[in-house]
């Protein structure tokens, strides 16, 4: 094939003519494309973008294909060879054997040339193959072909950009504005001249932002900071709308400088926080109501506390006396009677003191006071001797292994008998049969028992107020809930930490480690002190 | 393939014809060649193709070919024996008509196509946009034949033949099984350097080297004729010197100048692209009539190896009569195939393909198709 220098001239021409910079890199791609191939009487061809900074599977992307429909084995045999080209010896390198050709079988030729940095472009000839001299002078034209797409590549990304931008300026519902250093508004977007009142055909640059300050002199101290400060965050004032009505709002400032140090202009957002003001407020006076309802919940369970506890008392001391006498002056059914008289009324002041002590703890009105305590001797015999007919009567071997008979922990005493109690009492509670064994060691106190167990699902509300594991009508056992939610809050009271370990129908343990530094030492070391 | 040729221009006689074939149980669709000529009325012929079953298409054109005769009267039956899916596209003029996606749609998973046969409305303004979508969408791996039909009045009027009718403005392309070789020459030689078309309007040339076309052009074949354009000699003189627009290695493309106009333009037939270059071109009738020899002779060697020839598929520029005037019954005779039929038309522009060759609108060009048997 000769083709004389002028004819190639006139084809170079006509294919960088056929870019077309001003469209889109799809459309002038084919235009491109469509006009090589036709002129170079090539069957098929294709435009490829060598995208780096794509991942491996993505590195080349095909911008257009000719022909669109049925491209030949042959196309795609070259193309995925030359994706393997690119993935061996990298693209950067490849770049220095363009252009480049090979024979397909016997089918045709590919040819392969390069487009600047932009991508390759592959053009098939099933009529013979292009001499070297014909295509290496073709291929700066691709040179400046690839230029042109990479230009309008860069330039379609920008307007992409700026699309985003100009919508995101558009569609926010807060206000964007720029002013000039001598508060003239420059630009102010959709969001703040609807927050500002202003028409959108009202004219903007004669307008002063400082008309629309309740306090003209705010923008003053604003200036004056912003002088020294690049920008301002979360500053809360006044501002008037166009009505002259007063709206809060929340301002963020940028300064622009220019070369000699000066505020050329600002640029920042605005807020109408009039919403979230009423939010606030709304808020804090619903705040100090319930402060005040809480203080008035406290004040009435002190009085309460007495008012409760004193006739309940009265009636359980008076029953003890008629108990004593159950045996001579009554019968065996009015010792029935004042047997659940008692108990009725033990309970009755169990619960008071729970609900009571959990309304220390959540008011905070709880004192605790540190002291070093026998944990044997001071905290867990008695209460065992206190328990004891309670097992006995449900025939439950009550035990206490103990490996340190002096051990002594630093701890608010109330609490940790409290604590003991609890765990006790549920265990009883809920153990119909074998044992009960408190057992200490180290700093490690454990309660265990044969009963019937919690549900592992259940087990993360354990420590809840108010929950059992079966609630409502069907649940057998009597409660208020509270007992371990309070063990817990008296654990931390004490620096310990509660676990539990249980499998349903076999039985559970409840593990209390007491922290060896105990921050409570020091307080408890300066109480003893003074 | 069996091909007949009807003399009458009669409709009655039409309708005739079209029903033997449309009872032979050998064709499975029939190709259609007829003349501007014929005493048909759109009414009356549209009544007849829509009562066809069997798949239609072809066109009127000002002048046809059966063996070695040219016939301004008359009708070619082709019968094929193989249903084919007759796909329109239309809107042929219309600026901004995108014809890859009327091309696409007409795909319906046919591109195995040998042959793709295309008949188009010759007095549209677009044929060279729907020519390079043709290109876009399906290449060069099938052979691509056929030409602009119409009339030599030179008025736009429903000229393809369909099931739907006569349609106009339009676009006939039909996917073929059938084995082509294809062949393509024109005869013309260059009489000028070439001139950058600096301005064009689809098939309009504004200016070469940023002078008016018509000025440009016309000091150049006046100074080679020796004769003076006039008012009214402009076709006279321009049937012998068309633009020829510069491919790579092959022959140029032919654009047959057919008016000027007052603002210093030229309308031709088909586009002529703004930024490309042309000559202008002349031709001797011998090296015109040799040019359809050739044509004939690398459509054979393009026939694939083993493969008989069935029949030969002439499509011909109806200037190329003009030019040649008596002498053209030499071309006739020079496309003749010992013991084969030969039939086809006299067009307004030729389209061809050989899988290798620029797929084009030409003009003043003569085409071969030889089908296989």
């Amino acid at each position: 094939m000769t083709v004389s220098a002028a004819e190639q001239i006139q084809l170079l021409f006509e294919i960088l003519m056929s870019v077309d910079s001003h469209a889109d890199i799809k459309v002038s791609a084919k235009k491109s494309l469509s006009l090589i191939l036709r002129k170079l009487n090539c069957s098929a061809g294709g435009i490829f973008f060598v995208n780096l900074l794509s991942d491996e599977s993505d590195v080349v992307k095909e911008i257009i294909s000719i022909p669109q429909i049925s491209i030949n084995s042959f196309y795609l045999d070259s193309l995925e060879t030359f994706k393997d080209k690119i993935r061996k010896t990298g693209w950067v390198d490849l770049q220095k054997s363009f252009p480049f050709c090979y024979n397909h079988e016997n089918e045709g030729y590919c040819h392969i040339l390069n487009l600047s940095d932009f991508g390759f472009i592959l053009l098939i000839k099933n009529n013979g193959c292009f001499p070297d001299s014909f295509i290496k002078s073709l291929q700066p034209v691709f040179n400046k072909i690839g230029s042109i797409y990479n230009s309008m590549l860069k330039n379609e990304t920008l307007l992409l950009n700026e699309e985003r931008l100009r919508s995101i300026y558009e569609n926010v519902n807060i206000g964007l504005f720029r002013i000039s250093s001598a508060g003239n508004i420059l630009m102010l977007n959709p969001a703040g001249r609807k927050i500002l009142g202003i028409n959108n055909d009202s004219d903007l640059g004669e307008m002063i932002i400082t008309e629309f300050y309740k306090d003209p002199s705010f923008r003053d101290e604003l200036i004056d900071v912003l002088e020294t400060k690049k920008n301002i965050k979360g500053i809360r004032t006044n501002w008037k709308k166009k009505s002259g009505e007063f709206f809060p709002v929340n301002i963020n400032v940028t300064a622009y400088y220019d070369d000699s140090g000066k505020i050329r202009y600002f640029e920042g957002s605005f807020e109408d926080i009039t919403e979230r003001v009423n939010f606030e407020n709304n808020l804090k006076a619903a705040k100090e109501n319930a402060e005040k309802s809480e203080k008035l919940k406290s004040d009435f369970l002190a009085q309460m506390s007495h008012e409760i506890r004193t006739p309940v008392n009265t009636i359980l001391n008076y029953t003890s006396l008629l108990t004593i006498d159950k045996g001579t002056a009554g019968n065996q059914q009015n010792a029935f009677i004042y047997d659940s008289i008692e108990n009725a009324v033990n309970r009755l002041l169990r619960t008071i003191d729970l609900v009571l002590n959990m309304s220390d703890i959540e008011n905070n009105t709880y004192k605790a006071i540190f002291e070093e305590v026998h944990f044997e001797r001071d905290v867990l015999r008695p209460i065992i001797q206190e328990f004891k007919s309670a097992a006995d009567k449900k025939r439950l071997n009550l035990e206490l292994i103990s490996t340190d008979v002096s051990q002594k922990v630093y701890a608010d005493k109330y609490t940790l008998v409290q604590i003991i109690v609890n765990l006790l009492d549920n265990s009883i509670k809920y153990t119909n049969k074998g044992k009960i064994t408190l057992s200490i060691k180290d700093n490690k106190f454990s309660i265990s028992d044969t009963g019937i167990g919690i549900s592992e699902e259940y087990i993360p509300q354990l420590f809840q107020k108010f929950s059992q594991e079966e609630t409502g009508y069907s649940r057998k056992f009597e409660g208020t809930g509270l007992g371990l939610s309070l063990v817990k809050k008296y654990c931390e009271i004490n620096n310990a930490e509660i676990s539990v370990e249980s499998q349903k129908g076999i039985g559970t343990t409840f593990n209390i480690i007491f922290k060896q530094k105990n921050p409570f030492i020091n307080e408890y070391k300066k109480q003893v002190l003074h | 393939m069996i091909v007949e040729f009807e003399k009458s221009s009669k409709i009655e006689d039409f309708a005739n014809h079209l029903q033997v074939f449309e009872e032979n149980p050998e064709v499975q669709s029939i190709f259609i060649l007829s003349c501007d000529g014929n005493d048909y009325t759109a009414e009356n012929i549209n009544k007849v193709l829509r009562n066809c079953k069997k798949p239609i298409f072809g066109g009127v054109f000002p002048q046809i070919i059966y063996e070695d005769m040219q016939y301004e009267k008359g009708t070619v039956f082709c019968g094929l024996s193989e249903k084919t899916d007759v796909h329109i596209i239309p809107n042929l003029s219309l600026p901004d008509e995108d014809y890859d996606r009327h091309l696409e749609k007409t795909i319906n998973g046919n591109v195995e196509a040998k042959t793709i046969f295309v008949f188009v409305d010759g007095f549209a303004k677009r044929i060279a946009s729907f020519i390079e979508s043709l290109f876009n969408i399906f290449g060069l791996e099938t052979n691509y034949i056929g030409g602009g039909a119409g009339s030599l009045s030179m008025k736009q009027k429903s000229c393809l033949f369909s099931n739907m009718g006569l349609i106009k403005d339009s676009a006939i392309i039909v996917h073929s099984s059938l084995v082509s070789g294809i062949g393509v020459s024109h005869g013309w030689e260059k009489i000028s350097g070439p001139l950058k078309v600096t301005e064009s309007d689809r098939n309009r040339v504004i200016s070469l080297d940023w002078e008016s076309a018509f000025n440009v052009y016309k000091n150049i074949v006046e100074s080679h004729s020796g004769e003076k354009f006039s008012d009214k000699n402009f076709f006279e003189l321009s049937k012998g010197y068309p633009l020829g627009i510069t491919t790579l290695s092959n022959e140029e493309i032919i654009r047959d100048p057919v008016s000027a106009d007052k603002d210093g333009s030229m309308t031709c037939i088909g586009e002529v692209p703004q930024d490309s270059f042309v000559s202008i071109m002349n031709g001797k009738k011998n090296s015109i009539i040799r040019a359809a020899g050739n044509a004939l002779f690398k459509a054979k060697n393009e026939l694939p190896e083993g493969k008989n020839i069935d029949s030969v598929f002439f499509i011909d520029c109806i200037s190329r009569v003009l030019f040649l005037e008596g002498d053209f019954s030499k071309e006739l005779a020079m496309v003749q195939y010992p013991g084969k039929k030969v039939f086809g038309a006299l067009t307004i522009g030729e389209i061809a393909n050989n899988k290798k060759d620029y797929l084009e609108f030409y003009n003043k060009t003569s085409v071969i198709g030889v089908f296989a048997e």
